[in-house]
C-alpha cells in the first residue's frame, strides 16, 4: 500500500497562485455576512491565513476562498438559516501550520452555544467557538482562535 | 447523493505534528488542544468540483505565462495522484506555486534581496486526469534564505495544493528535489516524520525529460483511501 503524502505549510507566499478561486464577497438578499478574525496565541491576528469554507447544500456558494487582511479579518456569506440551525465546514491554512485545520462554525436563531446541535466529543468550553453571534447590523461575528482562551474546536475528519 | 465509503482514518507518522518548535512559526499557531475526531458525513466526502473551463491557456507551463522567457533551468514536473488503495484520483485540482530560479517569490511580502523575473509569476493549475495523472512545465526554483534561525537557507521546492475527490482528502504540501543538501537542514522538511518525508523529494526522470529542452522530475502524491464499505450499507 503506497503511504501518504504528508502535509506542509502554505508559507506566507500563496496569494497569488491561488487567488483565481477567491469568493466574490457580495452578499444577497438571503445571504448572511459572516466576519472576524483569525487570531494567534497572543491574541495577535495571522495576516496571512487561507480560509475555505465548504456549504455543499448550498448552490449559491458552496465553495468560498477567503484570504485574511492586515490585521487577520476575513468575511464570507452564508445563507440565512431560517428556522433551523445550519452549518459550513472551514479549513484553515497559514504560515506556522503545518497542517490544514478543520473546524465549523454554525448559525442559530439563538445566541446560547447550549442550543447547538454539535458532533459528539466537543467539550462543552469549546462549543461557543463554533458559533456566529448575531451583531445588530444582521451580519454575524465569528472569530477563529488557533490556540489560548476561546480556543477554537478543530476536527480531525 | 449516491452513498460514498468513508475514508480510512491517517496513519500515524504520516503528517508533522501542528507544533514544531524548531519550525518558529508554530509555538503561537498551534491549537494546544487535541482534535476531535468527527464521523464524516456527505459534506466531508463531497468535493467542490472545477470544470475544464477554469484553466486557462499555459496555466500547466510556468514558462509561457509571459511575453520573454523566465531565466533558469527548465523542468517538467508530472506523476499521478493516487489514493492508498493506488486507485487514481481522478479529474481533481491541483494548484502549484513557487519562487523563481533566484529565489524570489513575485510575491509583495516577499523581500528577500534577489532579482524579480518579469517572465515569471510562478503559479499554476492543472486538473489530473482520468488515470490521475498531470504534468506542469516550470523552472528549477532557487533556494533562499528565511529567518527562521542563524543562516537558515529552504530547500528548492515548489508548493502543491490538492483538492482530491472528496473534502476530507484536502492536502497542501512541498515538492522538494533529489539530492538537495539544505533538506537535511530544513526544519519544515524535517517536522514530516521520518519514513514519511522522503515521499516529498521528487525523483530525476528521464522519461519525462524534454530531450534539448527540459528536465523531468517525478512526484507522485498519494491521497487517503476509502473503506471498503459505503456509508449507511
Amino acid at each position: 500500500m503506497p503511504g501518504l503524502t504528508p502535509s506542509q505549510t502554505i508559507g506566507p507566499f500563496f496569494h497569488d497562485g491561488l487567488r483565481w478561486a477567491l469568493a466574490s464577497a457580495s452578499p444577497q438578499n438571503s445571504t448572511i455576512r459572516v466576519s472576524g478574525r483569525v487570531l494567534d496565541r497572543d491574541g495577535k491576528g495571522v495576516n496571512d491565513a487561507l480560509l475555505e469554507v465548504w456549504q455543499p447544500g448550498w448552490s449559491a456558494a458552496p465553495f468560498q476562498r477567503v484570504y485574511t487582511g492586515e490585521a487577520g479579518e476575513f468575511a464570507f456569506a452564508m445563507p440565512q438559516p431560517g428556522s433551523d440551525q445550519l452549518h459550513a465546514s472551514v479549513t484553515v491554512f497559514a504560515r506556522g501550520l503545518l497542517c490544514g485545520l478543520f473546524t465549523r462554525v454554525h448559525l442559530h436563531a439563538s445566541d446560547d452555544p447550549a442550543a447547538l446541535e454539535l458532533p459528539p466529543g466537543v467539550p462543552q468550553a469549546g462549543r461557543a467557538s463554533l458559533l456566529a453571534r448575531r451583531q445588530g447590523d444582521g451580519t454575524c461575528h465569528w472569530d477563529l482562535r488557533l490556540q489560548g482562551e476561546g480556543e477554537t474546536v478543530f476536527f480531525e475528519l | 447523493m449516491p452513498s460514498a465509503a468513508r475514508l480510512r482514518p491517517v496513519p500515524a507518522g504520516t503528517h508533522p505534528p501542528y507544533l514544531y518548535p524548531d519550525y518558529r512559526s508554530t509555538p503561537e499557531r498551534a491549537p494546544a488542544h487535541p482534535l476531535i475526531p468527527l464521523a464524516q458525513s456527505e459534506a466531508e466526502l463531497g468535493v467542490a468540483q472545477f470544470p475544464d473551463s477554469i484553466l486557462r491557456a499555459n496555466d500547466a507551463d510556468l514558462t509561457r505565462q509571459s511575453s520573454g522567457e523566465p531565466l533558469g533551468q527548465r523542468i517538467v514536473v508530472a506523476g499521478r495522484v493516487i489514493d492508498e488503495d493506488g486507485k487514481p484520483v481522478r479529474r481533481s485540482l491541483i494548484e502549484v506555486w513557487q519562487c523563481n530560479a533566484s529565489g524570489r517569490y513575485a510575491h509583495a511580502r516577499d523581500q528577500h534581496d534577489a532579482p524579480l523575473d518579469p517572465n515569471f509569476h510562478g503559479y499554476g493549475k492543472l486538473l489530473t486526469d482520468d488515470q490521475g495523472n498531470y504534468r506542469f512545465v516550470s523552472i528549477r526554483p532557487g533556494a533562499y534564505p528565511w529567518r527562521n534561525h542563524p543562516n537558515a537557507w529552504r530547500p528548492a521546492h515548489i508548493h502543491f495544493s490538492l483538492f482530491g475527490n472528496a473534502y476530507a482528502q484536502r492536502l497542501i504540501t512541498q515538492m522538494y528535489f533529489p539530492g538537495d543538501p539544505l533538506l537535511a537542514l530544513d526544519p519544515i522538511y524535517h517536522s514530516a516524520p521520518a519514513g514519511a518525508r522522503e515521499r516529498l523529494v521528487s525523483a530525476f526522470d528521464l522519461a519525462f525529460t524534454l530531450e534539448g529542452i527540459a528536465l523531468g522530475y517525478r512526484f507522485d502524491i498519494v491521497l487517503r483511501g476509502r473503506e471498503a464499505t459505503p456509508m449507511g450499507v
